[in-house]
């Protein structure tokens, strides 16, 4: 009897097991908000989770440097990562497969697979050119930012600018918007965003704003397979990815495609520091 | 002293001590609920200081708790405004307006109610000024143009290294005051040179004290709270409830005062009535007939239960005695034997008729005496004796007028006042008597009985002696004419 029980329970356990979908962990950066990543990866999700048969679980990291740890220790099983963390995965060697790069669409709904950072200050200042940041307050998103950290401080200092030393209070506002709406509130001087951001703003604002600077190209976040992924999914999925078209009324808001990019561009911004 | 001053006076003395008790009582009753109206308004004052308190220690315990995490501590050191927004945005409440991390510089890194405003330097403010200089304050001042109340703390790295500060503040508003003093009758008022608030409309606070409170001064000057009643309309109602029943009772009084005295007349008026008859009675200005006349006048239906019976008492009592006077009268005046006047009675009537015949009146009178009644008796014995007196009354009081006075004058002699009736009426009315007896034929007596009768009429200056006397000598006169006469006066 006891067998016969023994038995009855693994079988049951067995259909569980073989009818509950499995789940593919997706984790971003918190470069924007949760709800507004979420709707922003909402279409490529369900593209996904067609295609794969398989649950995809959206995970917003707390900052840009615990998606590494995240990753590290197989938490995540795909993730959309800044270009500088890619870049600083790319130089630790840990095995994580690059899958593809995220394309956005611009305001003439054209994909790009890049953005530029820029350094942005109210048109009423008296800043003119980056030497007259000096002093000045200024806004940066986070340390891991390729857009709002990184390149921005490789400007000033190509213009002759420490930023370590010689800008005023610096602040620490997570969020590209956030830099906007605090440069409207003459909470800082100055500030740096990524170009998407002020080109979503209202023709009004844009016409408040200064742009100081504009960086040169940078691809956008890089989607990279963990290496406890199965590799034969982690190929699925690329393919997937690259065949991944968002439909005319997601383009503007959400992922509008991928491409695959040479990794030098991601390299070459281990060197910006 | 009077009965009504009596009544009056001891009704008085004892209201007085009644009236006395219920004041003694009524105050005893004011000076309680006073009591505990003072003992309710003071345990609403602590309790207003204790919520003055735990405002104040609720501030104190966000800066702790903030202060206590290390990600805030972070946030400070690398300026990440966006952080220290998400941490102190948590612990805004009713209780905490106001969030800000400031670098030491006096540059606010953060503020909890505001995710873009920062930046602005703040170092010349009192209260960050002092958290820098003191480790803390406790006070009130301006923060963003508001009178708050904050608490200011220095952050330390470690516990030793300062690397900014927080501040969490609560402004000062009608909605504070509101909440400190929500259900309880006390009011709140906040006054300082910029400005003078209050929990309620009432302007003015009753019984106003200073909160008991340690807040260091800031640069808000003259700032003080001020607690007291909102309103003594309780206190008031309680004074007017007092003041009303010494009030109704005074009136009362009066009212009873009058009341009783006027119900005394009143009751007291019969009494006297009554015994000013019994009075008049007495000092011979009332017979006891008057006396039930005049008890029976002075009854009326508005008399008391209690005078109607005295009255009724009285007045069967008076009738009762006229009775009895009636009687004892009657008794005094008649002869037992013939039911006719006795002796003193006919005497009374002569002397009477003499008086009324000196007005112009006159009378006459006969004496008529039993022939040979001695013999009667003798032979026949008394009894057919005192028959014959009975009987032969009875015929002649047949044989009068109703006006005239007959009576027994002694043994068998009888005595006849005739008023307005001259000396041959007398005559005639003589002769009838002799007559009527004369025929009568008795029962007990088988012969017959005559009389002798002599007639006087009333003469100028007649005396009760002068007219008996010549109305006996009549008398005589007919006895020695043979008995069974009639003889009258020359």
């Amino acid at each position: 009897m006891k067998i016969k029980k023994l038995l009855g329970i693994m079988l049951l356990l067995c259909c569980t097991s073989l009818c509950a979908k499995e789940q593919l962990v997706l984790g971003v950066n918190p470069y924007k908000t949760t709800p507004e990543l979420q709707a922003i990866h909402a279409e490529l999700i369900a593209y996904l989770e067609k295609a794969l048969d398989k649950e995809i679980v959206l995970v917003v990291s707390k900052d840009y440097n615990q998606l590494i740890t995240l990753i590290e220790q197989g938490n995540v099983d795909i993730a959309s990562i800044s270009p500088k963390l890619f870049a600083m995965l790319r130089q630790k060697e840990l095995k994580a497969d690059y899958l593809a790069t995220i394309q956005f669409a611009d305001t003439q709904m054209l994909k790009r697979s890049t953005y530029r950072s820029l350094i942005l200050t109210q048109k009423e200042s008296n800043i003119k050119e980056i030497a007259d940041l000096k002093g000045k307050s200024f806004g940066f998103t986070d340390v891991d930012s390729t857009s709002g950290y990184l390149y921005p401080r490789f400007t000033m200092r190509q213009n002759g600018l420490d930023p370590s030393k010689e800008l005023g209070k610096i602040y620490m506002l997570k969020k590209h918007s956030k830099i906007i709406d605090a440069l409207l509130e003459k909470s800082i001087d100055a500030g740096a965003v990524y170009d998407g951001i002020y080109r979503a703003l209202p023709k009004e604002t844009q016409d408040k704003i200064r742009i100081l600077s504009t960086s040169e190209e940078i691809p956008y976040d890089a989607m990279i397979a963990s290496e406890h992924l199965d590799p034969a999914l982690a190929a699925k999925l690329k393919t997937l990815l690259l065949a991944f078209h968002a439909s005319s009324s997601n383009t503007q808001s959400g992922i509008a495609g991928f491409e695959e990019k040479p990794l030098f561009l991601y390299d070459r911004l281990l060197h910006l520091e | 002293m009077k009965l009504y001053h009596k009544i009056l006076f001891l009704t008085l003395v004892q209201l007085g001590a009644i009236v006395s008790f219920g004041i003694y009582q009524i105050q005893s009753l004011y000076v309680t609920q006073k009591m505990a109206f003072n003992q309710k308004n003071l345990i609403q004052s602590e309790m207003i200081q204790k919520r003055f308190e735990e405002k104040l220690e609720q501030l104190q315990k966000t800066a702790q708790i903030l202060t206590a995490s290390q990600e805030v501590v972070t946030g400070i050191i690398s300026n990440d405004t966006d952080m220290l927004y998400n941490w102190s945005k948590l612990f805004l409440s009713a209780s905490t307006h106001k969030i800000h991390f400031i670098d030491l510089d006096g540059t606010i890194i953060s503020r909890g109610e505001s995710e873009f405003r920062f930046g602005d330097d703040v170092s010349k403010r009192f209260y960050v000024q002092q958290a820098l200089k003191n480790d803390t304050f406790l006070g009130i001042d301006n923060v963003d143009n508001k009178e708050c109340l904050i608490f200011a703390k220095r952050i330390k790295q470690y516990g030793e290294k300062p690397i900014g500060l927080i501040s969490v503040a609560l402004i000062i508003d009608d909605d504070l005051l509101a909440s400190l003093v929500q259900g309880t009758t006390m009011n709140i008022a906040y006054h300082s040179e910029n400005q003078t608030l209050s929990a309620t409309n009432h302007e003015a606070l009753i019984d106003a004290s200073s909160l008991h409170v340690m807040l260091q001064a800031g640069s808000v000057k003259e700032a003080s709270f001020t607690i007291g009643l909102a309103s003594d309309e309780e206190l008031q109602a309680l004074k007017e409830a007092r003041t009303n029943f010494f009030v109704s009772i005074g009136i009362a009084l009066i009212l009873f005062v009058f009341a009783l005295h006027f119900t005394l007349l009143r009751h007291l008026r019969e009494y006297q009535s009554l015994s000013q008859v019994l009075i008049d009675f007495y000092e011979d200005r009332l017979d006891i007939k008057e006396v039930g006349t005049t008890i029976k006048q002075t009854m009326n239906e508005r008399s008391t239960p209690e005078v109607k019976k005295i009255a009724e008492a009285l007045f069967n009592m008076s009738r009762k005695v006229a009775e009895t006077q009636d009687a004892l009268e009657h008794l005094s005046s008649t002869d037992q034997l013939t039911a006719l006047w006795n002796r003193r009675k006919l005497e009374e009537f002569l002397e009477q008729k003499l008086k009324e015949s000196e007005r112009g009146s006159f009378f006459s009178v006969l004496m008529i005496d039993i022939d040979r009644f001695k013999t009667i008796n003798d032979t026949c014995g008394h009894e057919v004796g005192d028959h014959v007196l009975e009987i032969t009354a009875r015929l002649m009081r047949q044989s009068i007028r109703t006006g005239d006075m007959l009576g027994r004058w002694g043994g068998e002699e009888f005595l006849l006042i005739l008023p307005q009736t001259d000396l041959s009426g007398a005559c005639v009315i003589a002769e009838h008597i002799r007559t009527n007896v004369k025929e009568h034929r008795f029962e007990d007596y088988d012969h017959t009985v005559t009389v002798s009768l002599g007639v006087a009429t009333y003469r100028l200056s007649d005396t009760p002696n002068t007219i008996l006397k010549r109305a006996d000598t009549a008398l005589y006169r007919a006895k020695n004419n043979g008995r069974d006469k009639v003889e009258h006066e020359d």
